[in-house]
């Protein structure tokens, strides 16, 4: 993010004459991944406080999508919750990595629908990124008393955030510490808080390095704070998540200078009140359901662990252009799918873990090994003899032609997280996740293909005593 | 990534979250999770759905009958 010698000066001019009094309360929600249920009793709440106070401020600390069908099957995905925030009076979020989810055209529709502001200062913004630029930071004058706001969000070990990399492309992202050094200067005012999407460990870090901020809203690792924490002076929140709480920060501000910064946790499901126009508006939308949607037909019915872990592990490969994919049994959780449609409902009966797709370079040997352990794990991409002769197992593994496995060649491998973190297996790749939800990637899988035939799949691994 | 439950060490794919190391740890205790309270390296409670980092720690312990 490109900023100028001279918007610095006028910042610094700006900062110089913060002199006033204030107390200022902010509101801030984060991780509602797609969470409507307490708008109505957050919205009364709010417009209580800001009657009472009229510094009173609303910010969602990001990841506002994902985790919710009735908001990410939307048929334009996330619009029900940023409509929602927008009536409830939502004035600044950050952007977290599950904002990345639907791509970036939908994210900028979302921009776009909201009449609050996105920041986010440690994007950087490409010839060929999709996204459009967003402000990194903003300044609130209240009173006198200048309030500088910086939006951050979590870049992983692959250097982008925990989203599938194709919805980042074009995008490149600054390390958030950096990026705080790079707008210290914004400390010039009465207060600088981060908006910060790192999780709660890198928040403690940055408090650690830059002892003029603030405060810290904090997001991603989903934590539960209760009565915030001081770290060096630093003043850092977080509100777990799935808008369960909204944190409340109060800042007293005398002369230009914090005297008192306090937050505190309020459980929205113990709150009474609710504001009766959120209310409607969020039962409108639970009332349309996605859920009972048909997203493809089945020509006959699929029957049983072998067929129906065929459909799934397919998906996987198909959609995510993986060599091979794992399924356990025990997480295939219908017996059957009739003949006929396929709704959404169905593939969330059948998948409901919410697990995520763990990928993992495996090679020929990590491979036999796994099956040879697993011999009732359900596949995709090959077939398998496993021939048994007492004590002694081996196994011939075919790839999706017909041809033996190449032994020297590795294969990109997914299985779900379930599989990654209860089997024991040897892999020297330690994996990562692709950030995509295997019942998700099941739904477009089917509505990509929209007919799909099991009749005629069997068993993909077999035994034969030799 | 290395990240450490009750002082274990435990050997995740990057991008797991809190219950990824649950699971790996003991994944009984995702029977009955809210039979367990589930801590940062803070005493934060921590949701399963939170992002864990390299050197992420995590505690589990019991809740008492009262």
């Amino acid at each position: 993010m490109k900023f100028g010698f001279i918007r610095i000066l006028i910042l610094a001019l700006f900062f110089a004459a913060c002199s006033g009094d204030a107390e200022i309360i902010i509101l801030c929600t984060n991780d509602m991944h797609g969470s409507i249920d307490n708008f109505p009793k957050l919205s009364a709440y709010y417009k209580k406080l800001k009657a009472e106070n009229p510094n009173t401020f609303l910010f969602s600390d990001g990841d506002l999508f994902s985790g919710n069908p009735l908001v990410d099957q939307y048929p334009d995905r996330g619009y029900p919750i940023v409509d929602i925030m927008n009536r409830t009076g939502y004035c600044l979020s950050s952007v977290g990595n599950h904002e990345f989810d639907y791509g970036q055209e939908v994210l900028n529709r979302r921009i776009e629908q909201a009449d609050f502001q996105f920041i986010c200062a440690n994007i950087e913004f490409g010839e060929g990124s999709v996204l459009k630029p967003m402000e990194p930071y903003r300044v609130f004058n209240v009173n006198g008393v200048i309030m500088s706001v910086l939006g951050l969000l979590e870049v992983g070990s692959g250097g982008i955030p925990s989203t599938h990399p194709d919805n980042v492309s074009g995008l490149k992202f600054e390390s958030p510490q950096k990026t705080v050094g790079k707008y210290s200067f914004l400390a010039g005012g009465s207060i600088f808080v981060l908006l910060s999407h790192l999780g709660v460990e890198r928040d403690v870090d940055i408090a650690e390095k830059y002892p003029d901020v603030d405060i810290i809203l904090g997001g991603h690792s989903h934590t539960k704070i209760d009565s915030g924490m001081i770290k060096n002076g630093v003043l850092i929140t977080q509100a777990s998540s799935k808008l369960d709480y909204v944190g409340e920060t109060r800042i007293s501000v005398k002369k230009g200078k914090i005297v008192a910064k306090t937050n505190k946790l309020v459980n929205l499901n113990k709150l009474a009140d609710e504001d009766p126009e959120i209310r409607a508006l969020v039962d409108s939308y639970k009332a349309a359901d996605p859920g009972n949607k048909v997203i493809g037909q089945t020509v006959s019915r699929i029957s049983g662990k072998q067929k129906l872990g065929a459909l799934m592990t397919d998906a996987l490969t198909e959609i995510l252009n993986l060599d091979i994919a794992f399924q356990n049994s025990g997480g295939v959780r219908l017996s059957s799918i009739p003949k006929g449609d396929i709704t959404m409902n169905t593939v969330y009966a059948l998948d409901p873990f919410g697990n995520d797709v763990v990928r993992i370079i495996m090679s020929y040997e990590e491979i036999e090994k796994f099956i040879l352990r697993n011999p009732t794990i359900l596949v995709s991409g090959i077939s398998c003899t496993i021939t048994s002769n007492g004590k002694k197992k081996s196994v011939e593994i075919l790839d999706g032609k017909g041809v033996a496995l190449d032994k020297s060649r590795k294969y990109a491998v997914g299985m779900n997280s379930y599989i990654y973190s209860t089997y024991k297996f040897a892999h020297e790749d330690a994996g990562t996740a692709m950030n995509v939800n295997t019942a998700d990637i099941l739904i477009k899988y089917i509505e990509n293909k929209q007919t799909v035939d099991y009749s005629k799949v069997s068993a993909r691994i077999v035994t034969v005593k030799n | 990534m290395k990240v450490f439950v009750n002082g274990q060490e435990i050997i995740l794919f990057q991008g797991a979250k809190v219950k990824d190391a649950v699971l790996s740890f003991d994944k009984r205790i995702l029977r009955e999770p809210s039979m367990y309270d589930i801590s940062d390296r803070y005493g934060n409670q921590t949701d399963l759905d939170g992002a864990l980092q390299e050197g992420s720690r995590l505690f589990i312990s019991k809740i008492k009958n009262i």
